[in-house]
């Protein structure tokens, strides 16, 4: 990378996303003015606890939310267009085509009763709208062996229960390449796996970095994860994007308490990858029942007067790194 | 794969037992059935003013004389060599008269089903995707209008509107000639009567099951990657929603053949719906034991079918390929 992320034009540019969704407690402010740039060619860490937000804001980007979706406010910026604004149709066309997603479950995300051919060839037409069977089948065939799995021609006739989690995860992997996206978005692709098969699946994203050099969204479990894989990293915590920048930088000096609560939850890189980040005291707000101010105060060691007047707004620290922090 | 054929006849071949033994229960049922029915038979057939003497030689000679476990094993012997016993009204073996009318039941039948997939499913497929929009609420109302009305006022009611009132359609029977187009003119109203409550309750079936596997992950995967929603619908989730809606349509079999009866009776069709009518008013039980005992095997084979049927709408229940 010789320009950095800052300077160069993003590939997507977040500004003040604010997603709601109708609940039978009223509305649960799920993400609140997120502000967020994925630069070009980089792989972007989210981290957060469960129930911080990322799924909600990887699936904004390509507008898959759910139905119950009652307020969404802000900008995507991308290619000179606002997601946002973009008509429906226009907006499925970039599904599959620049923007391609990987789930955290793979045992779900393939149809049950179907062929992996099957499904692949269906998975590519957006992106190869005129190609032949045959050809979708061969180039299926031959990203099914990219990203190893044995014997992949002969298996495009299998069905996913045929194959184990780490392999469905990497047929997942081979769809999302197959579609060539501007933007890969990864929703805690090795979560569901066990640690063994976690390790080759991050190696395989680390080894496939050589051929695809598009943008990756990789929500992470893990900070571990992150200072392993990632260019840069987005912390989230109750639908606020409380800190940002480059990870090396990020993680070296954390700025905001909770970005440090984390670190401090997570022992090193290695040991730690399922260290839980729940084991911060206390618990992550309701969604619906927000607090005043800083939405971290009630477990913030470092809570002051300052913090529970008004929400602390993402400040530039500059070198690319932003908080959201009334006392930094 | 290599594995899943043996897999699937071996199950087939454990269904088609289990269906051989149910026939085997209904045979056993049916002729206990008859030592019940009220009625000297062979008294009834021969009129009051028959004498002893010739009620008696009747009885003889359809063997309603002998001890019961000489008539069951006589019967079970005869049931397995198609021999299904004489028509005691014309003389003629039951068997020919079943072969005769089967295959105009079996076409009623098949129309109907035919009829109820081809508009169910769409409905279905429509209402899952635009739930509480007035053809979704429209087609639950509906559906369970027709549910409500038992069969043969549908029938009675196509019947008095379209080929007596506005006369669109032939009024009774089949057509003997080969005139395909009078043919299907005569199945069109009989075939309607038996599919439309069907053509509910297969799209509300299929909209909840729809529903549900709209909601699942993999579903959300094809939306990501931009496949259209007709391919998604169609394709990818109706396939897995069919099984519970072909389930209950294999159960359902049965009374879509009760239905067929009454169908038959109410447009003078012939099949075993008159055939059993018939026989029931005239007290001729071979008659009568002969299409229970066909219908009872319709109804099975039926059912053999939809299971198998599973195995090809989920590829999960072919174990063999596991790895
Ligand atoms: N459809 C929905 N309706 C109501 N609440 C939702 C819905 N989807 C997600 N949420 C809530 O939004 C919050 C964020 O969810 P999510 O984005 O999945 O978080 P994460 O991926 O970080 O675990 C959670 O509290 C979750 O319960
Ligand atoms: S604003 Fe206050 S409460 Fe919030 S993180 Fe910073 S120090 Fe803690
Ligand atoms: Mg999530």
């Amino acid at each position: 990378m010789t320009a950095s992320p800052q300077e160069a034009e993003p590939l997507i540019a977040i500004r003040d996303l604010s997603v709601s969704f109708a609940t039978g407690a009223g509305p649960a402010d799920v993400l609140r003015n997120v502000s967020l740039d994925l630069g070009r060619g980089r792989v972007v860490g989210l981290v957060g606890e469960s129930g911080s937000g990322k799924s909600t804001l990887a699936s904004a980007i390509p507008r898959l939310l759910p139905r119950n979706l009652s307020r969404l406010e802000g900008s995507i910026r991308y290619g000179g267009r606002d997601l946002l604004a973009l008509p429906d149709r226009e907006l499925a066309a970039l599904r599959g085509t620049r923007f391609a997603m990987i789930f955290q479950d793979p045992m779900a995300a393939l149809n049950p009763v179907f062929r992996i051919g099957t499904q692949l060839v269906d998975l590519q037409r957006a992106k190869r709208p005129k190609d032949r069977r045959r050809a979708l089948l061969a180039r299926a065939a031959a990203m099914l062996a990219r990203v190893g799995i044995p014997d992949a021609e002969r298996r495009l006739s299998d069905y996913p229960h045929q194959f184990s989690g780490g392999m469905r995860q990497r047929i997942m992997i081979a769809a999302a390449l197959l579609a060539e996206p501007d933007l890969l978005i990864a929703d805690e692709p090795t979560t569901a796996l066990d640690p063994t098969i976690e390790g080759q699946i991050v190696a395989l994203i680390e080894e496939l970095r050589q051929d695809y050099r598009g943008t990756i969204l990789l929500i992470a479990h893990s900070l571990g994860l992150v200072s392993q894989l990632c260019d840069d990293v987005a912390v989230l915590y109750a639908g606020t994007l409380v800190e940002s920048g480059p990870a090396a930088a990020v993680l070296g000096d954390p700025r905001h308490p909770y970005t440090r609560a984390l670190l401090a939850c997570e022992i090193g890189p290695g040991v730690a990858r399922r260290a839980t980040l729940a084991s911060i005291p206390g618990e992550v707000p309701d969604a619906t029942r927000l607090p005043q101010g800083c939405v971290f105060a009630p477990r913030c060691p470092q809570a002051a007067e300052p913090c529970r007047a008004a929400v602390p707004p993402l400040r530039t620290l500059g070198s690319g790194r932003s908080v959201a922090c009334a006392l930094v | 794969m290599a594995g899943a054929l043996p897999v699937l006849l071996r199950h087939a071949g454990q269904r088609l037992a289990s269906t051989l033994l149910v026939l085997a229960g209904a045979v056993a049922l049916l002729f206990v059935l008859t030592l019940f029915i009220s009625g000297n038979p062979a008294q009834v057939l021969l009129g009051p003013r028959a004498t002893p003497e010739a009620v008696q030689a009747f009885a003889q000679a359809m063997g309603l004389d002998r001890p019961v476990h000489e008539r069951f094993a006589l019967f079970v012997w005869n049931v397995l060599h198609g021999d299904l016993g004489t028509d005691v009204v014309s003389g003629r073996p039951v068997a020919a008269l079943v072969v005769e009318v089967l295959p105009y039941t079996v076409t009623l039948t098949l129309s109907a089903i035919a009829i109820a997939v081809l508009f169910g499913v769409p409905l279905g497929c429509y209402a899952a995707t635009h739930p509480g929009s007035v053809l979704d609420r429209a087609a639950a109302a509906v559906s369970i209008g027709f549910i409500a009305i038992p069969n043969f006022v549908v029938a009675i009611l196509l019947l008095l509107v379209f080929s007596i009132w506005l006369d669109w359609f032939p009024v009774l029977g089949v057509s003997r000639s080969g005139d395909i187009g009078d043919q299907l003119a005569r199945l069109a109203l009989p075939a309607v009567s038996l599919a439309l409550g069907w053509i509910g309750y297969i799209a509300r079936l299929l909209r909840a099951s729809l529903l549900e596997v709209l909601g699942e992950p993999h579903i959300r995967t094809l939306r990501a990657y931009g496949v259209p929603d007709r391919t998604i619908v169609y394709k990818y989730a109706l396939k897995p929603a069919a099984t519970p809606t072909v389930a209950i349509l294999g159960l359902g079999v049965g009374r879509l053949l009760g239905g067929a009866i009454f169908a038959e009776i109410v447009f003078a069709r012939p099949g075993i719906g008159t055939l059993v009518y018939d026989a029931i008013s005239s007290r001729n039980y071979p008659v009568v034991q002969a299409c229970v005992l066909v219908v009872v095997a319709l109804f099975t084979l039926t059912n053999l079918a939809v299971d198998l049927s599973y195995a090809w709408l989920d590829p999960r229940i072919r174990r063999a390929g596991d790895r």
